[in-house]
């Protein structure tokens, strides 16, 4: 089914390449991607990915993501 | 005060009590190495003949003391070189801090000399890495490094620098290290009402018991929980494995003993552990009978391999000492006692050619050395014999690369650990293959006078997949037979180091104490002549049922 992770992560070189290295590596290929400064600060980017995944897998990538020392935050919504 | 890049990293080297670091120098880092000359007397560098082998030995060195292991390399191939050490240190969970140097920032992405994008290349095997494009954030960025390679599940972190960094001066402040953060502990009601209602509890160990130092609170859990204990291969000595609870190893060559526990159990209590392939074989039926309590530091392994009946995130030893206050002794009637008997192995004799066997050798090696050795090993026969027939008692005495199963991981490793653990005697358990792929870190041992015992079971063939072609590829020896006929002991002796032999099962006794006594100032060498056919047994074959191993294999 269709999920949607937002992601808030430092605005740095690389954080992008970081981020799709979890989605390769678990092989799941992104539907959409968006990559913005947040409103708050420009140190940060909001990055709004959709993909299509179970909830459980969903659940584990959502783990594998916060894991990362460049992300500050996620959410998903299903 | 204003430092250079070179001086800022090596000060902040020791804001993390970092007093040695393994390394080999290069082009881009010329400075860092200039400045290692002034700082020669606060840190020690131990230069190897590859920079593979200077990452095992920092990795060796992190898992032998429980610190940060640190390893320095130029850019382009030192950097590569590092990669298998990297992602060996990030599979087995080990704090590793390896910093490279890259050419100036004005020649990064223009394919100029020894350039790689090892940032790039790296991330997949690394917790997390930084490429300091401004000197004002490099203290901050080892800082962090050091931080992130010990937080929570612990890893390898890499730092780039570009040379020009390393010469660029900036204001330097000396700060303490960054304190841990707490770790997150779920709620454990759940997880006492699982121990308190079983009454076939099991209790299986992974590296996890190591890494966060919970040896004695595991003792005292076996002994409240009354359970019969297991452990993984990364697991070994975290339980001592002369306590008669202990019933050997679980998995692909675990014991059977092990293996029925896991059947007959009603309450599989892992901890700190990832359920890896090797250990559960077919997923499906493994522990199918028993409620699964999965404690680990690292949310992400629960529920990855086996779904677990109730997981805990926590650092083992927190966790285990808050259960420890919360679950009632409990008595289980004769649970333990009828799940002993794992010492009844498979012995297997030498042949009239070649009458030792690497089984007889490790048993009195152990027996020697009463137990408390360092062992590093290779990976393949070697790996696993020295798992079997070694009994652990103490945590940090088994070193071994697990996850990758890095083949030339050993005898970096040993070093790194006789460095680290001095009053250790270390023996590096080896097949004549993997000594193959190191035998160039012999330079190494003579030339920093490292008493370590490289002990080479050599069959002259690339046992394990010799006996995976055996089994499973109907005989046919594909490129596994080396029979290279090296004189291993005029090779220990170009070195300048002493090489013996063991032929006779009567010499086995007399050359290993000959070694240990050798080994109390200088390095040596022992080859020992074993069959080529001879198999680690039990083996549970890939993806089948841990219940069924094979104990014996007609050759």
């Amino acid at each position: 089914m269709k999920q949607t992770l937002t992601l808030k992560t430092e605005n740095t070189v690389g954080v992008l390449r970081r981020v799709c290295g979890v989605f390769s590596r678990k092989g799941y290929n992104i539907e959409t991607l968006l990559v913005e400064p947040s409103a708050e600060t420009p140190d940060f980017s909001t990055m709004t990915v959709t993909l299509f995944l179970d909830d459980g897998k969903t659940f584990e990538l959502v783990k594998m993501l916060k894991r990362l020392y460049d992300v500050i935050e996620v959410r998903h919504e299903s | 005060m204003k430092l250079t890049g070179a001086d800022i990293l090596l000060e902040c080297l020791l804001e993390q009590n970092v007093d040695t670091i393994f390394g080999y120098p290069g082009g881009a880092v010329l400075f860092i190495y200039d400045s290692l000359y002034a700082y020669r007397g606060k840190i020690r560098h131990v230069i190897t003949s590859h920079e593979q082998h200077a990452g095992h030995a920092a990795d060796g060195y992190a898992r032998a003391t429980g610190k940060t292991g640190v390893v320095l390399a130029t850019s382009g191939p030192g950097a590569t070189n590092l990669v298998t050490a990297l992602a060996t240190a990030q599979m087995d969970s080990v704090p590793l801090v390896a910093i490279t140097g890259n050419v100036g920032l004005d020649l990064l992405g223009l394919d100029s000399f020894q350039e790689v994008d090892i940032t790039g290349i790296t991330m997949p095997v690394t917790k997390h890495n930084f490429l300091i494009r401004d000197v004002s954030t490099l203290a901050d960025a080892v800082r962090k490094a050091f931080f992130i390679a010990n937080d929570g599940r612990k890893g390898a972190v890499l730092i780039d620098i570009p040379k020009d960094i390393t010469a660029m001066t900036a204001e330097y402040e000396k700060r303490a290290p960054l304190p841990p953060r707490p770790p997150a502990i779920s709620v454990l009601s759940q997880a006492v009402e699982l121990i308190d209602a079983a009454k076939r509890p099991f209790i299986y160990t992974g590296g996890g018991i190591i890494s966060s130092g919970a040896s004695e609170e595991l003792a005292l859990f076996a002994e409240l929980t009354d359970s019969p204990v297991s452990s993984s291969l990364m697991g070994q000595g975290g339980f001592n494995q002369d306590d008669p609870r202990y019933i050997g190893m679980l998995g692909m060559h675990g014991t059977k003993a092990a293996a029925e526990t896991v059947k007959r159990c009603d309450l599989f209590i892992a901890l700190g552990t990832r359920f890896s392939d090797r250990v559960t074989g077919d997923k499906s039926v493994f522990a199918k009978d028993a409620k699964i309590l999965h404690i680990d530091i690292d949310e992400v392994e629960h529920n990855k391999n086996v779904p677990a009946h109730v997981e805990v995130q926590g650092d083992l030893k927190e966790v285990l000492s808050r259960l420890n206050k919360l679950v009632k002794q409990k008595d289980n009637g004769d649970w333990v006692k009828t799940r002993s008997g794992f010492n009844i192995k498979v012995e297997q004799e030498g042949t009239a050619d070649f009458p030792v066997t690497p089984q007889a050798v490790i048993t009195e090696l152990c027996r020697l050395t009463k137990g408390e050795a360092i062992i590093t090993t290779e990976v393949g026969q070697n790996q696993m014999w020295a798992a079997q027939y070694y009994h652990y008692k103490e945590p940090r005495g088994f070193i071994s690369s697990g996850g990758l199963g890095t083949m030339g991981f050993g005898l970096g490793a040993a070093i790194g650990a006789k460095i680290g653990r001095p009053e250790k005697t270390v023996v590096n358990i080896a097949g004549d293959g993997s000594f193959g792929m190191n035998m160039n870190e012999l330079i190494t041992l003579s030339k920093h006078r490292i008493p370590v015992i490289q002990l080479v079971l050599n069959n002259s063939v690339l046992g394990m997949v010799r006996q995976w072609q055996r089994l499973f590829y109907d005989k046919r020896f594909s490129e596994t037979t080396l029979d290279r006929d090296i004189d291993y002991v005029k090779l220990a002796n170009a070195f300048g180091i002493t090489g013996l032999i063991i032929e006779k099962r009567e010499h086995i006794v007399e050359i290993l104490a000959k070694a240990l006594e050798i080994a109390s100032d200088r390095p040596v060498l022992i080859e020992c002549r074993v069959d080529r056919d001879i198999n680690v047994l039990p083996m549970v074959p890939a993806g089948k049922p841990i219940i069924d191993p094979i104990m014996e294999i007609e050759i």
